[in-house]
């Protein structure tokens, strides 16, 4: 039986090859769209707790407390803790340039997080107070290298440091925006004040024992009075990693799903491309005397060969691809884990797939005679003119219900998403056989021979459908990336002409910064995160802590502006949000939400709505007084709006307050620092939906190309019958054309409704966006897609594989 | 099927070939390894350090001279020897931890305008290079780490260098053509080391002695040298109140809270002082410095730079047991000064300082002085404070350099007696007459005074004499200010008798010296003490002490008239005499 198998597998060796890689192709598509959040989240938490490492607790300074402080007695002896790793942080310039200096104790440098060193040596940082390690990008930036001698200035004072070992990206250097150099503390304070010290540092990392009690810690830490006023929390919080992570992956990982879906699907497809040859073949071992039995373990045998075969080859095409492509976009540094049950997932499912369609011949075989299913004339029950209307009804009410109910918009968004696929292939096979219809009867030979064929050869209309949804698919993932872009970056700006002056004390006077040339507004802000809690939801937040915060940019007022504004200015103990926390979760005003900053939890009415897509919806605008009042928070930044050129107000700001130690930058320069990891995933993004891409496009081809091998006899015939070999070729040239037109047709059309439910379904993640398209992107995708495609005769010079001879 | 085989091992052996010459190739080009660029780099720095302070000191040395070129000089033997010791302080910086660049940059601003300038007064100003190695960006423990070496190298390769200088010398004046001046100075210098040398290089025991003995001493000797470095130099001792409420900074518009940290990070390096220095230690580093002072002080090694580093030894082996009181003395008032209440006092003061004279001003340091005082002397009671100035005394009464430190309080705390009660017919008159006498005190007087600032100008003069370099009236004339007749040191020779003149002082002149100061310093600890008892039992110190703490800060600049009532109890206090020390032990 394995012998018999084996001799089909190697009687069609180009078909046996193309059914091995489109199976791991799907695999490997599967296991990235499973991947895909988690790497995501890998990425997202080893740049977030860059700086922490493995510490469990930071203590760390703010504006409203001393801005150094050292490691108290009763730290260093606290029960539960492992070890305590101060570090002071000061922002320095390099040759005009912001550079982030970052500080250790002698010998602990590398206690939070390990250098991976390219150049040099980091045990000099031991030997020499004034030794530094740098990232290769830095040193790539200022021309440096192992050795070089650099000039800093922090206001008045001046600090000679030496570059003793290039580092990779990765440990501290993941968040090397700013620059980041790392040396030691009794170096760096000599920029702090013309002290030279060992213990002074304006953060403290802590290290919990094994199976030490964190929270009974962190309370322990905040009772302490050297850091009663300090900002007390655990390093790499989980959930607001987890919360960031979700919000980037969200689109790809609804797209991802339907790349699942597709995976599958093409699987199945690919089986049953040959269905006609396996029934034939059914039938001659039928007539040698072969049971049911036998030969469904002769097809068994086989397809789970090459099943077994390509989801093998998907696993490691799978792990090679999908991790290269991290290195690739996120980072060559960060070991990213391959997680076992997404591998087996992807690969079960790749292999049952491929073995249950492979039964469907021998099942279907069995509902004819041997002379049926030797001539192939078994009558075929059309499912798909049925399923067809069948997912459309369902589709166009699903949507109904998608766009009418409010409370139901998510879900159904998801139920549309997959319909619409469905629908789609569904939709196309029968829409190829309505078409082919009437051109076959007004076109020339050559056409017409195509259409006939179409009509009458099911592999049309397999390859149609896996063109259609792989196209659509495409498309939905190519969206995603724009979305996810778009969602994330374009807010941005409304910030071109905004100046943040951070590292203030709280009593700072914003009228001093008013009063420098360039700048048109000037106001103090709290600007930093917090939690907010409310019925069925609990989400990050950046707050805006100031009266004039509604000034820095144009929020649209969903509560008339006059009552937003005289709650903000007469101090109300009242919050204001977005819309889209209504939209989300129905928050509106009058609701009672739980604002945390800093471990203290408050009350807040919401005193209205606002609506703008600054941080996609996750922002609280409040007055600075009641932030104070309520959490003994100071205002941290000036915000600055600058008139004209805003590089130039930047440059007047630093030169006006030099002697004091500012960290002035224009805003989109500080997100363009914040935003270095999240372009990072955009990128990863990016490359997934070309790979994907290209893999869908590779897998239908791959899908057309078995289905055509099982046509070769009826090409013979036509060219026995006189065909010529061009007319031929023109045929077949028809054949894909009219799929890919179809396929695009019905994939841009639908390619609307889907981003509009892949907006929707985002509301799961706790993502609210308004509808936004880019047209172009989908059409670019579906026209090289089906372009692509049908140019696969010539591409692939059908022609040269054209042989007269007798059937 | 064989010739295709052979014909792909022949293409195969090709390129083989081929990749192999190409590597060779790129080999070849690769040019120095990085460490053989930075060593390559290092020895230049170096040689242009060597360069700049020869160069420095005289315009017309060059740091590479050829014997030819040095025969042509009219101060040749001074040049062999100074660029002998250069040398080895070179050598001992090429050896060091010392970045490369930052040896690349001592070199550029050895070599700038101010830099020449510095080392051209390097025997006067040797303490102006260390603000020239702070602006290079050296840190404490680089500072310590080479001073360290380079005192091992004293001990180690002086002897060699030594040997090397006269061979050279001799080298150079066998030159046919010499000039009578270098010839005739290369003389000199060949017998000034030629005389050293039998006492100068240690025997191989004496060798092994000295070098354990730093081995032992290397830990509380860097944390000693790091510390004057980080604090005298770069810490805010130069301008405490500019430091602190200056304005900008890092720091800009510091609360009470970031100076307490200050304080105290700096209070923590002065308990890693005191705790390196225990017991052991001290006696371990007393023992390495008293080895390089009888070693290398007593012969006539002729090279400015020498001089400056066995100088400095000394006034280590000065302050050296004294360091643990001070360094108790400065963590109490450390503490004092991060209180909360002490630092508003400051920064009423330093609102109102800048625009004051220099009368206004010394009020306001002595009201802060007064306040730092009287809470120092609130941590101790009286019996520790006793305990701490006898045990000090008996340590320190047999080598007058060691008797430095209590001898300058005692004067501190007499002050009001030998300004403002002078008697001219009784001479100085001390505050306590029963304890120490006007003779003692005189004593005292001239010991810290005249003594020991002019003791090493008067050896680094005879060292000048001794190679032409300075006249006979020179000698007497630094011999005078050292003031020997005080310790009734008659010299029985002329100073026509140069060499037994000044070897007299040296030697029966310091043994006298020496026995003056130990019958003295019973008598100062004493004194001390009394000055002590009578503050505890709320005598006039006391009571004026706390009238000049309580006083608000002058707010206006005073006339020497206005200011008068409070230089009146000031003086009663013992706050001139403290402040002056204070003032002295800052280097203001």
């Amino acid at each position: 039986m394995l012998k018999l198998a084996l001799r089909n597998i190697l009687s069609k060796p180009l078909r046996a090859a193309a059914t091995v890689i489109a199976v791991a192709v799907s695999v490997a598509m599967i296991f990235a769209m499973l991947s895909f959040g988690g790497a995501v989240y890998e990425y997202i938490y080893s740049t977030e707790t860059a700086v922490s490492g493995n510490s469990d607790i930071v203590i760390s300074t703010n504006s409203s407390s001393d801005r150094i402080t050292q490691v108290a007695e009763p730290l260093n002896n606290a029960d539960g803790v492992e070890f305590v790793c101060p570090s002071l942080t000061l922002y320095a310039l390099l040759d005009g340039e912001y550079v982030q200096m970052r500080g250790f104790d002698k010998g602990e440098s590398q206690l939070l997080r390990k250098f991976d060193i390219l150049r040099g040596d980091a045990r000099a940082l031991d030997v020499n107070s004034d030794n530094i390690v740098i990232s290769s990008a830095a040193a790539e930036r200022f021309g440096l290298d192992v050795g070089s001698r650099i000039e800093l200035k922090l206001d008045r004072q001046t600090a000679y440091f030496y570059v003793c070992a290039v580092a990779d990206k990765s440990g501290y250097f993941l968040s090397d925006a700013p620059f980041l150099f790392v040396g030691r503390i009794e170096g760096i304070s000599h920029l702090l004040a013309n002290v030279t010290t060992r213990r002074i540092c304006n953060e403290i990392y802590v290290k919990a024992a094994e199976g030490a009690d964190i929270d009974g810690l962190l309370k322990t830490i905040s009772e302490m009075d050297a850091y009663k006023t300090m900002l007390i929390r655990r390093t790499g919080d989980g959930g607001y990693i987890k919360e960031q992570a979700n919000s980037l992956s969200a689109p790809v990982v609804l797209a991802g799903a339907a790349v699942f879906m597709l995976g599958i699907a093409v699987i199945v497809l690919l089986f049953m491309m040959s269905e006609k040859e396996k029934i034939s073949l059914i039938s001659k071992y039928a007539v040698i005397g072969a049971t049911r039995k036998q030969i469904a373990g002769i097809f068994i045998a086989e397809s789970a060969s090459l099943a077994l075969l390509g989801s093998l080859i998907g696993c490691g095409l799978a792990v090679g691809i999908f991790v290269g492509i991290l290195k690739l976009t996120l980072s060559p540094n960060i070991a990213f884990g391959i997680s076992a049950w997404r591998l087996t997932v992807a690969a079960v499912v790749g292999f049952v797939s491929a073995v249950g369609s492979s039964l469907l011949p021998i099942l279907r075989s069995f509902r004819g005679t041997i002379r049926q299913n030797q001539l192939n004339s078994v009558r075929r029950v059309r499912t798909l003119n049925i399923l067809f209307p069948v997912f459309l009804a369902l589709t166009v009410i699903s949507v109904i219900v998608e766009f009418t109910v409010a409370k139901a918009t998510a879900v159904m968004s998801v139920v549309s998403l997959a319909l619409t696929f469905a629908a789609i292939g569904t939709g196309l096979p029968c829409a190829l056989r309505a078409t082919a219809k009437p051109v076959g009867k007004v076109a020339g030979p050559a056409v017409k021979t195509a259409c006939v064929n179409i009509r009458r050869d099911g592999r049309f209309a397999k390859s149609a459908a896996i063109m259609g949804v792989g196209m659509t698919v495409a498309m939905l993932l190519f969206m995603a990336w724009s979305m996810t872009t778009g969602i994330f970056t374009e807010y941005l700006s409304d910030f071109e002409n905004m100046v943040f002056v951070t590292n203030v004390q709280s009593t700072v006077d914003a009228s001093d910064f008013e009063a420098v040339d360039g700048v048109k507004f000037a106001t103090k802000i709290v600007w930093r995160q917090g939690e907010l809690a409310g019925d069925g939801f609990n989400k990050t937040m950046n707050i805006l802590g100031s009266k004039n915060a509604l000034n820095l940019v144009d929020f649209e007022f969903i509560t008339p502006k006059e009552e937003v504004l005289s709650s903000l200015f007469e101090d109300k103990e009242c919050i204001f949000v977005d819309i889209a926390l209504k939209e989300l979760y129905g928050v509106d005003k009058g609701d009672t939400l739980v604002l945390t900053i800093d471990g203290r939890s408050r009350e807040f009415t919401v005193g209205g709505l606002l609506k703008h897509r600054l941080f996609s919806g996750n922002y609280i605008v409040m007055s600075e007084k009641v932030i104070s009042d309520s959490f003994a928070v100071g205002a941290d930044t000036v915000a600055v709006i600058a008139q004209g050129d805003v590089g130039n107000a930047v440059s007047e700001l630093r030169e006006k307050f030099a002697d004091k130690n500012y960290y002035v930058v224009d805003v989109l320069t500080a997100y363009k620092w914040d935003m270095q990891s999240t372009n990072a995933v955009f990128d990863l993004i990016g490359t997934l939906a070309v790979v994907v891409t290209i893999f869908i496009f590779a897998v239908t081809a791959a899908a057309t190309l078995i289905g055509r091998g099982s046509a070769k006899q009826q090409r013979n015939a036509l060219l026995n019958a006189g065909m010529s070999k061009r007319a031929l070729l023109r045929s077949e040239i028809f054949e894909h054309s009219v799929i890919a037109a179809l396929s695009f047709a019905i994939s841009f059309a639908a390619s609307v409704l889907l981003t509009s439910c892949l907006i929707h379904a985002l509301r799961l993640f706790g993502l609210y966006f308004e509808f936004m398209y880019e047209a172009w992107v989908a059409a670019a995708v579906g026209l090289a897609m089906g372009g692509a495609y049908a140019l696969m005769p010539v591409a692939l010079n059908y022609k040269k594989a054209y042989t007269i001879k007798k059937a | 099927m064989k010739s295709a085989f052979q014909k792909i091992a022949a293409a195969l052996l090709a390129v083989l070939v081929l990749l192999a010459c190409a590597g060779a190739l790129f080999a070849c080009n690769k040019g120095p390894s990085a460490a053989e660029r930075d060593r390559q780099e290092r020895l230049q720095s170096v040689a242009d350090v060597k360069q700049a302070f020869l160069h420095g000191l005289k315009s017309h040395w060059q740091g590479n001279f050829k014997n030819e070129e040095i025969a042509a000089l009219d101060d040749a033997g001074e040049y062999v020897v100074t660029a002998g010791w250069t040398q080895l302080v070179c050598d001992t910086l090429s050896e060091s931890d010392l970045q490369t660049a930052k040896l690349k940059a001592l070199a550029t601003a050895m070599s700038s305008d101010e830099g020449q300038s510095l080392i051209k007064n390097f025997s006067a100003n040797a303490e102006l290079l260390i603000a020239l190695v702070r602006q290079v960006g050296f840190t404490p423990t680089d500072i310590s780490n080479l001073v360290y070496n380079i005192l091992y190298a004293l001990v180690d390769k002086g002897g060699s260098t030594i040997d090397y200088m006269i061979a050279e010398m001799n080298e150079i004046r066998s030159i046919a053509g010499i000039g009578v001046k270098p010839y005739s100075n290369l003389g000199n210098y060949i017998g000034n080391l030629n005389s050293a040398k039998s006492t100068y290089i240690p025997t191989p025991s004496e060798r092994e002695q000295m070098l354990a003995a730093f081995s032992d001493a290397r830990q509380p000797l860097g944390e000693l040298t790091a510390f004057a470095y980080n604090t005298s130099v770069m810490g805010i001792s130069d301008n405490m109140l500019d430091a602190l409420f200056g304005g900008g900074g890092a720091l800009d518009n510091i609360s009470n809270g970031e100076i307490a940290t200050l304080v105290d990070t700096l209070l923590l390096n002065v308990s890693d002082l005191k705790s390196a220095l225990d017991d052991t230690s001290l006696e371990k580093l007393n023992r390495a410095l008293d080895l390089i002072i009888k070693k290398f002080d007593n012969d006539t090694i002729n090279s400015a730079l020498y001089s400056q580093i066995v100088r400095y030894a000394k006034y280590a082996f000065m302050i050296v047991d004294v360091i643990p009181v001070i360094c108790d003395i400065a963590t109490a008032a450390g503490n004092v000064v991060k209180s909360d209440g002490f630092v508003a006092e400051l920064r009423k003061l330093a609102s109102i300082d800048e625009n004051l004279n220099s009368t206004s001003k010394s009020i306001n340091k002595s009201i802060i002085t007064a306040k730092v005082l009287l809470e120092v002397m609130n941590i101790y009671t009286q019996a520790e404070l006793k305990a701490i100035i006898t045990s000090t005394g008996e340590n320190s009464a047999n080598d007058f350099q060691k008797s430095i430190p209590l001898f300058a309080l005692d004067i501190a705390l007499n002050i009001k007696s030998i300004l403002y009660d002078f008697d001219e017919e009784t001479g100085l008159l001390a505050a306590h007459p029963d304890i120490i006498d006007n003779e003692s005190l005189g004593d005292i007087f001239a010991t810290v005074l005249f003594l020991n600032p002019n003791l090493e100008k008067l050896k680094q003069k005879y060292y000048d004499y001794t190679v032409g370099k300075a006249e006979l009236s020179d000698l007497l004339f630094i011999a005078n200010l050292c003031s020997f007749e005080s310790y009734d040191i008659r010299n029985p020779y002329s100073v026509q008798q140069t060499s037994l003149w000044y070897e007299y002082y040296m030697t029966e002149g310091l043994r006298k010296v020496n026995l003056t100061v130990a019958e003295c310093m019973p008598k100062a600890t004493a004194d001390i003490n009394e000055f002590i008892s009578e503050y505890y039992e709320d005598g006039e110190i006391r009571n004026s002490l706390i009238t000049v703490a309580n006083w608000e800060f002058v707010k206006v600049s005073l006339s020497e008239d206005e200011a008068k009532p409070y230089s009146d109890v000031m003086t009663k206090s013992a706050l001139p005499g403290i402040v002056a020390l204070l003032g002295f032990i800052a280097g203001e």
